[in-house]
């Protein structure tokens, strides 16, 4: 119970932290917010009671406080260029992102675990040597460069998917998720080849523990002392890591949803950056930037169910 | 154990040559390009490869190595620059953390953390869409975006040497504290330094490359490899030349450092 509440005090700091600091990295930009809106033509006199009406001469921390209260009440702000609230702006592009980033954590895990364990199995030996190549190389290779191969190998030579063909999960669910695998497994397969590395060697350290010799002196099969015994303890140290690999599969999702012409939260965010459209772009962030925090709560809290060890 | 030995000494090698290599490239780039990158020769568009122009031309007829060359520059400073940014400051801020701990300490690692929970790229959009795109300011976003990562590493190995043997000796041979941080601890910390320094080098070139392709890092007339990537992406079928060169040439330097950073750990990292 304490080290749920230090980790829940530790989330609201970070939070604190974080909404702070996006509130006055996007109150430092030059330029009148209202002037903005109303374009160049406006009057003083206009722009001035829509300042008003905003609220922009209120005190900083009176600001920051309304903005807090509207965004946790689900009132984002409005587009400067849509002239439309930002929650209608991206409402329906959340589901996107979230399906794309969980898609690829599944395909993270489905690849890494299987992999893993076979090369600590036959360590050192071919396949063993064979997955460390690989895996050097797919760590190195940036995911939007695969995505661009995939889009080439199997949108345009095998012709399993139209590139751009996006299909919404509004109108084919099925087509939708079907759509994401190959944009998710671009993300997955350097994170996959990360989590190989890491989880290899921890699996390996495990393999050489009193307990493992117990085990086999017991007449177990190397098989059975490697997934009854090794791998319950080996994982833990890779959920953590898994848990901070949340925020770059996030990050990353941005990038591939240009390269697929997916139209999630990453491609408003970009296209809002390009247009100067503020309050769109702190939306965007604060959200993730929340997402990634409670996420990470929840794999420490996770990992201290799992682990006995961790004092309490 | 003998087989993990080997191993690793061949992750130094191969890491050590692979990036020596792209580096004299990227550098021989800013002396010397075989044509000018930016001369569109209407009758070269979407040629293949040959002699002439060993990785064929782009849409406009343009040379793709001397685009490759041209482009892997600015990659290669902001990627130095990105890292001697957030190094210094990471360091700095790490040394002293790390050495004097206390409500300071406690203080810049809460900030830290938030800051780290972050994604690094998106840190540097929030800068990027504050401040505005250009090779420099991306640089300096990517920078300030690098700094929490740098300075969790160099804390942790300062508060670890922070009561070692010749420390606790240098204090009471009444040596002033920045020469102890900064003389005594910081070649100690040497192997570890360099392999985060060779991590944020990948993350700085991966998330120019990304930033750049999203056409909201380095901006035109700058060459650029994530831009050469997304020029060339509608092209992919009938001249896949100019989106495979420059991705094999990010994949080969990302590799090289990649395995430079391991190696530089196995080799010098004194059993850790």
């Amino acid at each position: 119970m304490k080290y749920i509440i230090k980790k829940v005090t530790g989330l609201i700091i970070a939070l604190l932290i974080v909404s702070i600091l996006a509130f006055l990295a996007f109150e430092i930009i030059p330029g009148d917010p209202a002037r903005t809106i109303l374009g160049t033509e406006a009057t003083d006199a206009k722009v001035e009671v829509l300042r008003e009406e905003m609220g922009l001469n209120r005190p900083l921390h009176e600001r920051y406080g309304k903005w807090v209260r509207d965004f946790v009440t689900g009132d984002m702000g409005t587009s400067y260029y849509y002239q439309e609230p930002v929650k209608e702006m991206i409402g329906d592009k959340i589901p996107i992102t979230v399906a794309m980033t969980v898609l690829s954590f599944v395909l993270i895990l489905l690849v890494s675990i299987p992999v893993s364990i076979l090369c600590v199995r036959y360590e050192n030996r071919w396949i063993d040597r064979f997955f460390l190549i690989l895996n050097q190389v797919t760590m190195s290779i940036p995911p939007f460069f695969i995505g661009i191969i995939f889009t080439v190998v199997f949108g345009l030579t095998f012709k399993w998917f139209t590139p751009g063909g996006y299909i919404s999960y509004k109108d084919d669910f099925g087509g939708f998720l079907g759509y994401l695998i190959l944009p998710s497994l671009a993300i997955a397969l350097p994170r996959a080849a990360m989590t190989v590395k890491m989880f290899r060697s921890s699996l390996i350290a495990e393999m050489r523990q009193d307990y493992v010799r117990t085990a086999y002196s017991r007449g177990n099969s190397p098989w059975r002392v490697l997934m009854k015994h090794a791998v319950r303890n080996g994982i833990l140290p890779v959920i953590t890591f898994l848990g901070m690999m949340a925020a770059d599969i996030i990050a990353n999702s941005i990038v591939i949803e240009q390269v697929f012409g997916i139209p999630g939260i990453g491609r408003t965010l970009i296209s809002s950056i390009s247009k100067r459209d503020y309050p769109v772009v702190e939306a965007v962030i604060v959200l993730i930037a929340v997402v990634i925090l409670v996420l990470n709560m929840i794999v420490d809290l996770l990992y201290q169910k799992l682990d006995k060890r961790i004092e309490l | 154990m003998k087989n993990k030995r080997k191993i690793n000494s061949y992750n130094f090698t191969v890491g050590l040559i692979l990036t020596l290599t792209m580096a004299g490239i990227m550098i021989l780039g800013f002396f010397w390009t075989p044509y000018d990158p930016e001369v569109m020769t209407g009758s070269l568009k979407l040629s293949a490869p040959a002699f002439s122009h060993i990785f064929g031309c782009d849409q406009f007829g343009r040379d793709v190595f001397s685009r490759i060359l041209n482009g892997a520059g600015s990659t290669l400073v902001i990627g130095v620059g990105t890292i001697l940014i957030g190094g210094s400051i990471g360091v700095l801020l790490g040394a002293v953390t790390g050495y004097f701990g206390g409500w300071a300490d406690e203080i810049i690692m809460r900030v830290n953390d938030a800051l780290a929970a972050f994604p690094s790229v998106l840190l540097a959009l929030v800068i990027i869409s504050v401040a505005g795109s250009g090779t420099y300011r991306v640089m300096l976003a990517l920078g300030i975006a690098f700094i929490p990562s740098f300075a969790r590493v160099v804390r942790g190995e300062f508060m670890r040497l922070r009561e070692a043997g010749y420390v606790i000796s240098a204090r009471l041979t009444g040596v002033s504290v920045p020469r102890i941080m900064f003389v005594h601890i910081l070649p100690n910390i040497l192997p570890a330094l360099l392999s985060a320094l060779t991590i944020g080098f990948n993350n700085a070139v991966l998330a120019e490359t990304g930033l750049s392709y999203l056409g909201i890092g380095v901006q035109p007339p700058d060459a650029s490899l994530g831009r050469m990537l997304s020029e060339s992406q509608t092209y992919f079928a009938s001249a896949p030349w100019c989106a495979v060169f420059p991705g094999l040439f990010l994949v080969l330097l990302v590799l090289g450092v990649g395995m430079l950073g391991e190696g530089i750990l196995d080799r010098f990292g004194g059993g850790r």
